[in-house]
C-alpha cells in the first residue's frame, strides 16, 4: 500500500503539468466549497455574536403574563408571584448548563433622576452583587456593590460612562449625589461593559432593547429598589450559560424552575427566557439557504473535475498497457493492478483536494479582507473536503482501474 | 520431469472460422534441460511460449507444470504460477522505465509478497550473477541494450523459478551483446537452471542442448545434440 502511494507520487511528479491540469477541476471545486463554507460559518458567527453579544452567553429570563410581556402597573409584583430569594438564586446556579445567575430589576426611560438640575433619561437597574460578573462589567473607578450595601440599604449608585457624561459632563462622578424619585444616592463607582461590541439593530424590537442602553445605565443595589420605587417589582434573571450552545437549554431550565417555584401551577404568570439563540438560528438559516445553492454549483465543478480525472486515467491506462502487461506476466494479480490505479487516482485527487483546501483558505481570507465579509475556517469541513476528493478519485478511478486489471497480458505485452 | 505437455491443441476463433494454431503438441522437459524451440514466424511458437509460460491455457490436452494442472487454474492461480515457477526473458526486455535496475529486478518479489529488505538483498544477488552489481541504481535508459537484457535476466532468475523462459532473447541486440547474453544462459544452465528458449535463429538455437522445431503448429525433433 505504502509502495503504491509512493509509486503514485512518482507518477504524478513525472508528469507534473498533466497532473496539475488534471487536478485543476478538483482544486477549483474544493477551493470554492471551502470559501463558501468559511463564509457561511463566518456570517453565522457574526449573526450569533451580534444578536447575543460576543462571548457573553447571557440569556434573560423575565416574568410573562399570558405568554406576553408583563405590563407592570403601580403594584410591583402581581398577586400570587413571590420574590425570588437568594436561596432560590443559588439553586438556579446548580442547574445544568448554568454558570452564574444574577437577579435585577430594571426600568428603561426613567425621567425622575436628577443631578442638580440635570435630568437623566436612560435605564436604571437594581442589581445584586453577581450582576457585573454575569454581564461582563468592569469597575473603572470607585468600587462595586457588596452584600453590605444591600443589607444596610446603602443608598449608593454606580454609573456607566454614558450616564456619567450626561449627568456630570466631564466631572469626576465619584461622590456626587443624585436624586432618584427624590431619594439621594451617592455615586460610588464608574463601570463599563467589558469589550462591548455595538449590537446590530435590525428590527424595532432590537431598537427597543438597546435604545435604553445607548443612553446610559445607572445601577443601584437591588434591595434599595423599594426605596426609590416603593414596590418589590418583578425581578429579571440574567443567566450566564456555560457556552453559547447551552444558552437555550440554560434559559429554559431556569425559566421552568422559576415557573414552578415562584407561582402556583396554572397561574397566568410564567417565567420565560428570551430566545436569542433561536432568533439567531432563524437568521442563520435564511443566509444558509442562499449559500447552499452556491455549494451545489461548486459540487458540479467537482463532478466535472472527477470526469477529467477519469479521462486522464483512461489515457494513462492505454499509455501504460505494456507496463500492465509485464506486471501481469511476472505475477501481479488483478487486485494489485486495480489497487495501483485506484491509488494513483485517489492520490491525485486527494492532492488536488489538499491544494484546493489551501487555496480555499487563501481565497476566503482574501475575500474577507477586501469585501468585508467575515470568514471562519471550519476544520471539519477541510477534513471532509480532502476525504471527499479522495472518494472522487476512487469513484472516477474505478472504471480505468477495472479496465487496466482486465487487460490480457499477451495482448498487453505485444502492444507498442 | 518438471513439465509435461500432452496432446496440446490451441484454437483461436478468427471471425467465423477457427484457426488451429497448435496441433497435438507433446513436450517433456526435465530438470536442467537447455531447450531451444525453433520456428519461423507464424509457426505457432509464440502461442506455444504463451502456453508454457502460463499466460494462456490450452484448448485441449493436459499441461502439467510440476504437479499442477495448468488448464484447471484460475486467473489468480496462473498469476501465482508465473510469479513463482517461471522466469520470463522477453525480446524487448520490458523493463519499467521509471524504476532503476535494482527495483526492476525486485519487482517479481514485490508481487510475491517478499519483504522489502529481503527483496533488495535478493535483487542485488541476482544482479551480481549477471555481472551488473555496479549498475544497480541505473535507470534503464542509462543502460545499453545488452545490459538491459541482463537486468531482465536477473529479474527472471531472482525468484529462483523452476523454469527460465526466453522469447528471442537476442532479437533486439547486436551480435556482441547477443553472444554475451548466450554465454550468460550457458552459465546459468551450468549452475543448474532449466531453460527453454524460443527463437527463429538457428545460430541461437545452436547454443541449446536440445532443439525442437515447430512448423505449422506441429512440434518435432527433440534430440540431444551431438549424440
Amino acid at each position: 500500500m505504502i509502495e503504491n502511494v509512493s509509486l503514485a507520487f512518482q507518477g504524478i511528479w513525472a508528469h507534473k503539468m498533466r497532473s496539475f491540469l488534471t487536478m485543476l477541476g478538483i482544486i477549483i471545486g474544493i477551493a470554492s466549497i471551502i470559501t463558501i463554507v468559511s463564509t457561511i460559518k463566518g456570517t453565522n458567527e457574526e449573526i450569533k455574536e451580534n444578536l447575543i453579544g460576543a462571548g457573553n452567553n447571557v440569556v434573560n429570563v423575565t416574568l410573562k403574563q399570558d405568554n406576553a410581556s408583563y405590563e407592570m402597573g403601580y403594584n410591583g409584583l402581581p398577586e400570587g408571584v413571590s420574590v425570588i430569594t437568594e436561596k432560590t438564586r443559588k439553586t438556579l446556579e446548580k442547574l445544568d448548563g448554568v454558570k452564574e445567575v444574577s437577579l435585577y430589576r430594571t426600568r428603561t426611560w426613567c425621567d425622575n433622576v436628577y443631578y442638580r438640575n440635570v435630568q437623566y433619561s436612560g435605564t436604571i437597574n437594581g442589581i445584586d452583587t453577581h450582576y457585573f460578573s454575569v454581564n461582563d462589567y468592569t469597575v473603572d473607578f470607585g468600587r462595586a456593590f457588596t452584600d453590605f450595601d444591600n443589607r444596610t440599604f446603602h443608598k449608593a449608585a454606580i454609573v456607566d460612562s454614558r450616564a456619567a457624561s450626561s449627568l456630570f459632563g466631564g466631572d469626576n462622578p465619584i461622590g456626587k449625589v443624585i436624586e432618584i424619585n427624590r431619594e439621594p444616592f451617592v455615586v460610588i463607582g464608574l463601570a463599563n461593559k467589558f469589550g462591548s461590541t455595538g449590537p446590530t439593530i435590525s428590527t424595532v424590537e432590537d431598537y427597543m432593547t438597546y435604545a435604553g442602553a445607548q443612553s446610559g445605565i445607572i445601577f443601584i443595589p437591588i434591595d434599595d429598589w423599594p426605596i426609590a420605587y416603593q414596590y418589590d417589582e418583578p425581578q429579571t434573571v440574567a443567566v450566564k450559560a456555560d457556552s453559547t450552545d447551552d444558552m437555550t437549554k440554560a434559559g429554559k431550565s431556569v425559566a421552568d424552575a422559576l415557573s414552578t417555584s415562584q407561582m402556583k401551577t396554572g397561574s397566568k404568570f410564567t417565567y420565560a427566557a428570551d430566545d436569542l439563540l433561536k432568533r439567531a438560528t432563524q437568521m442563520q438559516n435564511l443566509s444558509n439557504t442562499t449559500n447552499r445553492q452556491l455549494l451545489w454549483i461548486a459540487g458540479i465543478s467537482l463532478l466535472v473535475g472527477g470526469i477529467g480525472v477519469m479521462n486522464i486515467m483512461l489515457v494513462s491506462v492505454t499509455e501504460r498497457t505494456r507496463e500492465i502487461g509485464l506486471k501481469k506476466a511476472i505475477g501481479a494479480k488483478k487486485k494489485r493492478i486495480l489497487a495501483q490505479f485506484l491509488t494513483e487516482a485517489s492520490v491525485l485527487t486527494s492532492l488536488g483536494g489538499m491544494i484546493g483546501v489551501g487555496s480555499g483558505i487563501g481565497f476566503s481570507k482574501f475575500f474577507s479582507k477586501f469585501m468585508g465579509t467575515r470568514s471562519s475556517i471550519s476544520i471539519p469541513a477541510c477534513v471532509i473536503a480532502v476525504g471527499f476528493s479522495m472518494a472522487i478519485g476512487i469513484i472516477f478511478g474505478l472504471l480505468p482501474a477495472v479496465k487496466a486489471s482486465n487487460l490480457n497480458p499477451i495482448d498487453a505485452l505485444r502492444s507498442e | 520431469m518438471i513439465l509435461e505437455m500432452r496432446n496440446i491443441n490451441k484454437d483461436y476463433p478468427m471471425g467465423k472460422s477457427v484457426v488451429h494454431v497448435l496441433k497435438n503438441v507433446n513436450l517433456q522437459v526435465n530438470e536442467q534441460d537447455y531447450i531451444a524451440i525453433m520456428g519461423p514466424s507464424g509457426s505457432g511458437k509464440t502461442t506455444l511460449m504463451n502456453l508454457i509460460g502460463c499466460l494462456d491455457v490450452p484448448t485441449s490436452g493436459s499441461y502439467m507444470l510440476g504437479d499442477r494442472e495448468i488448464g484447471k487454474c484460475s486467473d489468480n492461480q496462473l498469476a501465482e504460477v508465473r510469479n513463482k515457477e517461471i522466469g520470463f526473458v522477453f525480446q524487448s526486455f520490458h523493463l519499467l522505465p521509471k524504476m532503476n535496475a535494482l527495483d526492476n529486478v525486485a519487482l517479481p518479489l514485490l508481487f510475491g509478497g517478499v519483504r522489502k529488505k529481503e527483496r533488495r538483498q535478493m535483487a542485488a544477488d541476482a544482479l551480481r550473477i549477471v555481472g551488473l552489481e555496479d549498475r544497480m541504481t541505473f535507470m534503464p535508459d542509462q543502460l545499453s541494450g545488452g545490459q538491459c537484457q541482463r537486468v531482465a535476466i536477473a529479474r527472471a532468475i531472482v525468484g529462483k523459478p523452476r523454469l527460465l523462459l526466453a522469447d528471442e532473447p537476442t532479437g533486439a541486440l547486436d551480435s556482441v551483446s547477443g553472444s554475451q547474453v548466450m554465454d550468460l544462459f550457458r552459465e546459468l544452465h551450468d549452475s543448474g537452471s532449466t531453460i527453454i528458449m524460443i527463437t527463429h535463429d538457428s545460430n541461437i538455437a545452436g547454443h541449446a542442448d536440445i532443439v525442437y522445431n515447430i512448423f505449422d503448429g506441429v512440434l518435432s525433433g527433440g534430440e540431444l545434440k551431438g549424440e
